[in-house]
Formats: C-alpha cells, structure tokens, sequence
C-alpha cells in the first residue's frame, strides 16, 4: 500500500466559505514554527465531499541559486541525496553515503559554492521545504502518519505558514495502517456560542 | 500470558534528546505491550489475548505522568484514566495529567480494532496545556493478531 484514500466531508454549520487546510510536520525539525499548506480544500460546502489521495511516499527536490529546479526524486527512508555540479550543470542524485538515521531522508548541498532549497513533495504538492542551505549543510527530512487540519483563512496551497496560523489547527489524525477513511467536519456556525470544528473518521478500511 | 511485543508511539512537539526548560516539558507517549496466549505443547499459534497501554504526559511534569489501562476486547472504547495524585491526602485526580475527551466526553478514550490485517490501537482524546489542547484521533499503532514467530507442527 502506497497511499491512502481519504475523503473530506463538510458535515459542518459553518457560514463563512471556511477553508480547510491539511499539513504535516517535519518529525526532524522542531515543530510549530513553519509549515507548508500541502493541501486547502476550499469552497466545499455543506454536505459536500472532497476526495483526495494521501500518498505514505514522498519525492525530493532542489533549486539553486541560479533558479534551477531538479526533477523530483522519491525518497525513501534512510535515503540521502545529494546536490552536486556534474559536467552539465547542478544536479540532485542519490548519495551512496545514506542518511544518518534510518528513518530519516537527508538533501545535502554538496556545491563548492551557492546556497540550495531542499523541497518535499507529496502528490506533486509541496510538503516542506528547508530554504538556503549553505554549501555543506543539509536538510533533513521525517513524517509520520499523522496529518494536521484545521480550518483557516486566506492560506493557499504551498504557502508557508507562520506559527501563527500553525497555533490555530490543533487536530491532528493518526492514518497509520488505514487504506482508505472519510474525514468528517463538523461544528462551527455563526454567533459566539457555535461549538469549535471537529474532525473524525469515519468509513475506515485498513 | 507472555508479552512479546511492544510499541511506543510519540505525539505533540517530542523532544527525544531532552524535555524543554518549562511547561510544557515535552509531549505524551503511549506505551503499548501486546499479550498472547500462552505457549502450548505441542506448539500452537498464540493469540492476541489483551494490550496494556501506559500513557504518559509530560506537559506539565518532566518526569512525566502515568496512566494504565488495559484492553481485552476488539471495538470497545477505554476510557483513559486520571491518575491520582498521591502527593496529597487523600489523593486527588492529578491535574499534571491533560489527556481528557474530545466532543464533550470527560475522559480520553482508546480502543482495539481487531481486523484481518492485525489489531489496531484506535485513539480519540485531546491533551496539552489549557490554553493549546490538541486533538488526537486515529490509528497509531498494529499488533499481529498471532504471535507469527510460532512455528506451528503437522
């Protein structure tokens, strides 16, 4: 199993066209000061649904300071990649030096010079990134299972957010073993006294 | 009983090389140890008869606080227990532990999921300081549903 299949449905009384955002942390960097939006769902109404794919992969990628991007590369744990300059220009390989943890991916910039962004894909959307890299340093990259949702404002696709907004979404849903599950939200509501969102699965199969 | 095995599942910002300076100290863990049926002569397959669980939060003690509970039956939700504090006479619910329900239950709950594929750990509770409680749901964990290092005669 590569991936699961998950379905978002708005069971919700919210009044305000609310978007919903999905994200996960970097278990390799200190959590709740940057994330990427790997996915917002938006404009989903009452009683709609929103299927997606959760891939449990991830692919790599880097850009230089010339802005060149590498080919996404998927990643696998205990896997290192490194950004070289080979004969043709910059270019992200596979390190045969793997990365130090086994449950960890490393983008190491192996440039003489320039900085890089190591980048984390999930269903070709961005997952995380690590920016400025200097020649030498790396990036390191885990994810567990787990996703984060919650309801925001104003946040698209692959924008980085702050710990602000990170502060705001506090569910966080456990996928482990599950091939496919709905994702129901409910609460909200207009005036002070509307309970806050909530998420549960529903529709399991594993 | 023999235990065979056991899972340890992390969530909240861990910190593995050290808890924080102050509250909160560092996440929950869960602590699972699956318990299969005895060994028999001759050998058989030994079942998953029960998993003992030990949740242990860190928000508010970095020596953490503990609970236990134990599950013995598929589809069924265990409620998380609030330790007492033992510190005081008599012993009060220790309000160091912040793992409590999601949805207007009081307590946190855990259940197996016994399905074909293995027995899952199926969580539903918020934890962490008062002012930033997180929600947790979802299935963190899978134990076989037999101990397949068995080697079974015939």
């Amino acid at each position: 199993m590569d991936r699961i299949r998950l379905n978002f449905i708005n069971r919700s009384n919210d009044t305000n066209n609310s978007s919903v955002v999905i994200f996960q942390q970097n278990v390799a960097e200190d959590f709740g000061e940057l994330a990427i939006a790997w996915k917002v769902i938006e404009n989903c109404g009452r009683l709609d649904n929103h299927p997606f794919v959760f891939p449990l992969l991830f692919s790599v990628s880097a850009s230089d300071s010339y802005g060149n991007y590498t080919p996404l590369l998927t990643a696998y744990d205990g896997q290192a990649f490194d950004m070289i300059k080979s004969t043709s220009g910059d270019i992200l390989q596979l390190s045969s030096t793997p990365a130090t943890s086994p449950t960890e991916v490393e983008v190491r910039n192996q440039l003489i010079q320039g900085a890089i962004n190591a980048n984390c894909y999930k269903d070709g959307k961005l997952l995380a990134t690590k920016t400025s890299l200097a020649p030498g340093q790396k990036a390191v990259f885990e994810f567990q299972p787990r996703i984060y949702i919650g309801v925001v404002s104003q946040i698209r696709e692959g924008e980085v957010m702050n710990s602000a907004i990170i502060s705001q979404i506090n569910s966080e849903i456990n996928l482990f073993g599950i091939t496919s599950a709905d994702i129901v939200m409910t609460g909200g509501g207009p005036g002070k006294s509307s309970p806050a969102f909530s998420f549960t699965l529903e529709n399991i199969n594993k | 009983m023999e235990n065979v095995e056991e899972s340890t599942w992390y969530t909240g910002d861990w910190r593995p090389d050290g808890n924080n300076l102050h509250a909160p100290y560092n996440g929950l863990k869960i602590v699972a140890t699956a318990n299969y049926s005895e060994k028999t002569n001759p050998p058989t397959a030994r079942k998953l008869v029960s998993v003992d669980l030990e949740v242990v939060d860190y928000t508010y003690n970095p020596n953490g606080v503990s609970s236990s509970l134990q599950l013995t039956k598929s589809a069924v939700w265990y409620a998380i227990p609030i330790p007492p504090d033992t510190t005081v006479s008599p012993p009060e619910p220790n309000m160091q532990f912040t793992v409590v329900g999601v949805g207007g239950n009081p307590l946190g709950n855990i259940r197996l999921d016994v399905t074909p594929v293995g027995s899952f750990v199926n969580i539903q509770f918020s934890y962490g300081p008062t002012s930033r409680k997180r929600e947790e749901i979802g299935y963190i964990m899978r134990f076989p549903n037999q101990d397949d290092t068995i080697q079974v005669e015939g």
